[in-house]
């Protein structure tokens, strides 16, 4: 009889690289496991157990593991330099410097929405504790995504991503609207995920090779197998972003779902998207930029101004920032056509801030929340300045921020931007980078209309109601301070971000990481 | 054609055998006749029947249950096939690990779902 010989030599692990993704995979693999031991029993060192006390339980034991992941993943953001994870020849994941700071952010993201999701999900009657275990798996999805350089690893990577929040989207299970939301994302999703395989496939057809640096010696942008491949590869991914064309799905999902969720989903998954549109266009698809430049210049251009125009004509306040995180991809697309490392660490920055901004707005929305219902028409806001003035500075801030008013972190984050598509454009001597950065500055102010409309309706209306029990959780307090705190802080000292004893340099801790990617 | 007599074996008695199961539950087994059983492909269902329409959620338990271990044997399989080239390369812990771990994922999936009463049926 004769046997196969396999050749294979077992890779080195290097767990520490990885540690911040192994402990996040441990928190999801464990938390179902706590929550069903939990709701079993009747009481746990005698106390009894109840729901929101099994919410409040999962959400600290996440809240540590998440935390305990971006202390180590901080730890590494001073060693920009990519470290190896399994193997050196054929490499899944790089766990760069951006790869360490899109991590961190996701890290940042997921922390404060699970902080203000127990009271929410309380108060509209989803609060089963499957919550914590999904975003942590998303989250895991996320952090690989941001770090993937290989096809396979990159697709299972958003799948992992995607699947859990497409269940979050439809958390809340007896609201009609959540379950619109949650379908409509799931086979709009499904369906670019096809999309992106199909890419993927043409691509290793077309050129014999996974790995996302394999594939940039042997992309030939001459071919239309390979063009075709790559256009396919990031459609998948600007569906993510929700960039214009691939937008439709997002105002419809974000106001669906959970309001938590939807500040997951508008920042964190955006971040990992742009992680990996980082990556495969930097690696894979280099040699063919000059040929897919037209094609992202355009729907940079197209979501800036649909984005805005649309969010113009919004009653509902979760729909307008869906309509308004179409028009930050656009802008945060700008920076990924500036060649060279400006544009990348552009788009870091803004990542950061679009986290802190974004996060706050809809924050502000899941505290108003009463009685099963979101309070999330633009006119439910009325008067909010009389009735919780809290909460209607740190919308206020999150407005002017979004906007891009100095001196406010949202400001900071479009000047970067701006100014490396200008100086690029300045070097190479080629105008369209200028005119995208113009019909960017432009649609800035068009925004201005529809995120100044909320702070007018806060301070300038007669509350409609009366006031409501000021019913605000020491975590949403919390996390609403850090936000507005960090868009002033942000915006005002980027070189110089004090937090408890760092003093960080954002804007050279980015610029170091952009570099640290691109080969 | 001599080497072929073990085949001729294996179908007469494969015909030997199902003609017997055949005329044995035609002839000891209970009768009962309702229209769901004549049809051509039986299963005590109706096929035909409208898609829209409700059907028992444990028959959805029952299908996340199969993937659980679906899954784990597709892996398992091929996994097992390979596991002394393996020990012949000197990765033979590494292999196991490998495995162990995502039979742990696995099995944290089972125990959930044993747990949270997946696994009864009423």
């Amino acid at each position: 009889m004769e046997t196969s010989v396999l050749e294979f030599t077992a890779p080195e692990l290097h767990f520490g690289t990885i540690s911040p993704l192994l402990t996040v995979a441990l928190g999801a693999v464990l938390l179902p496991i706590i929550e069903a031991y939990l709701s079993r029993r009747k009481s746990f060192l005698s106390r009894p157990v109840t729901r929101v006390w099994i919410g409040f339980m999962l959400s600290f034991i996440s809240t540590i593991f998440l935390a305990i992941a971006l202390m180590l993943t901080l730890g590494k953001l001073s060693v920009p330099q990519a470290e190896v994870a399994f193997n050196a020849a054929h490499p899944m994941i790089a766990m760069d410097g951006t790869a360490h700071f899109l991590i961190a952010t996701i890290l940042l993201s997921a922390i404060m929405t699970i902080l203000v999701s127990g009271r929410y999900l309380a108060d509209v009657g989803a609060n089963y504790g499957e919550y914590y275990a999904l975003v942590l798996a998303s989250v895991l999805g996320m952090m690989l995504l941001a770090a993937s350089t290989n096809m396979i690893m990159l697709f299972v990577s958003l799948e992992l991503m995607s699947i859990p929040i497409y269940a979050l989207a439809g958390f809340r299970r007896l609201s009609v609207r959540s379950n619109e939301s949650a379908m409509k994302y799931f086979i709009i999703g499904s369906f670019a995920s096809g999309l992106m395989l199909y890419g993927m496939a043409l691509l290793y057809g077309a050129t014999g090779s996974v790995g996302l640096a394999e594939i940039g010696t042997k992309f030939d942008p001459e071919s239309v197998l390979h063009l075709l491949g790559a256009g396919l590869l990031l459609i998948g991914l600007t569906f993510k972003i929700a960039a214009v064309p691939f937008h439709q799905w997002a105002p419809d999902v974000y106001e669906g779902a959970p309001t938590t969720v939807s500040g997951f989903m508008a920042t964190a998954v955006k971040v990992a998207a742009f992680g990996a549109l980082f990556r495969v266009l930097s690696l894979a698809l280099q040699p063919g930029i000059e040929s897919l430049y037209g094609a992202l210049w355009v729907i940079a251009a197209l979501s800036m101004t649909v984005g805005n125009v649309m969010a113009m004509i919004q009653r509902n306040v979760k729909r307008m920032l869906a309509y308004s995180s179409i028009a930050h991809a656009g802008y945060l697309l700008i920076g990924l056509i500036v060649p060279g490392s400006g544009g990348y660490s552009a788009i870091m920055f803004y990542l950061l801030v679009y986290t802190f901004m974004t996060i706050g707005a809809f924050t502000v929305i899941s505290v108003l929340a009463k009685d099963h219902e979101d309070k999330d028409q633009i006119d439910d806001l009325a008067g909010l300045s009389v009735l919780r003035p809290f909460l209607a500075f740190v919308m206020a801030v999150c407005m002017f921020s979004l906007a891009g008013i100095p001196p406010f972190a949202g400001f900071m984050a479009k000047f970067q931007l701006f100014k490396a598509a200008i100086q690029a454009s300045t070097e190479l001597g080629d105008s369209s980078l200028l005119w995208l950065a113009i019909i960017g500055v432009l649609n800035s102010a068009v925004s201005l209309y529809y995120y100044l409309r909320i702070p007018v309706v806060m301070y300038m209306r007669d509350p409609e109601r009366e006031a409501d029990p000021d019913s605000m959780a020491g975590f949403e307090r919390l996390v609403l301070f850090v936000c507005a705190a960090a868009v002033f802080v942000l915006g005002i000292f980027p070189h110089d971000v004090f937090v408890i004893f760092w003093d960080v340099d954002v804007i050279a801790v980015v610029s170091e990481a952009a570099r640290s990617m691109l080969p | 054609m001599a080497e072929y007599w073990g085949l001729g074996l294996f179908t007469l008695l494969g015909t030997a055998v199902v003609t017997l199961f055949m005329v044995l539950t035609t002839w000891l087994g209970p009768k009962l006749v309702f229209p769901e059983k004549q049809e051509p492909f039986e299963c005590g269902e109706r096929q035909v029947v409208s898609p829209y329409q409700r059907f028992n959620v444990k028959f959805y338990m029952v299908a996340i249950s199969f993937i659980i271990f679906d899954v784990e044997v597709v892996f398992l399989y091929p996994w097992a096939v390979v596991f002394n080239d393996f020990i012949g390369n000197g990765a033979g812990w590494y292999a196991y690990i490998s495995m162990m771990v995502f039979l742990f994922v696995l099995s944290v999936g089972l125990a959930y779902e044993w747990m949270k009463g997946g696994l009864d049926w009423n």
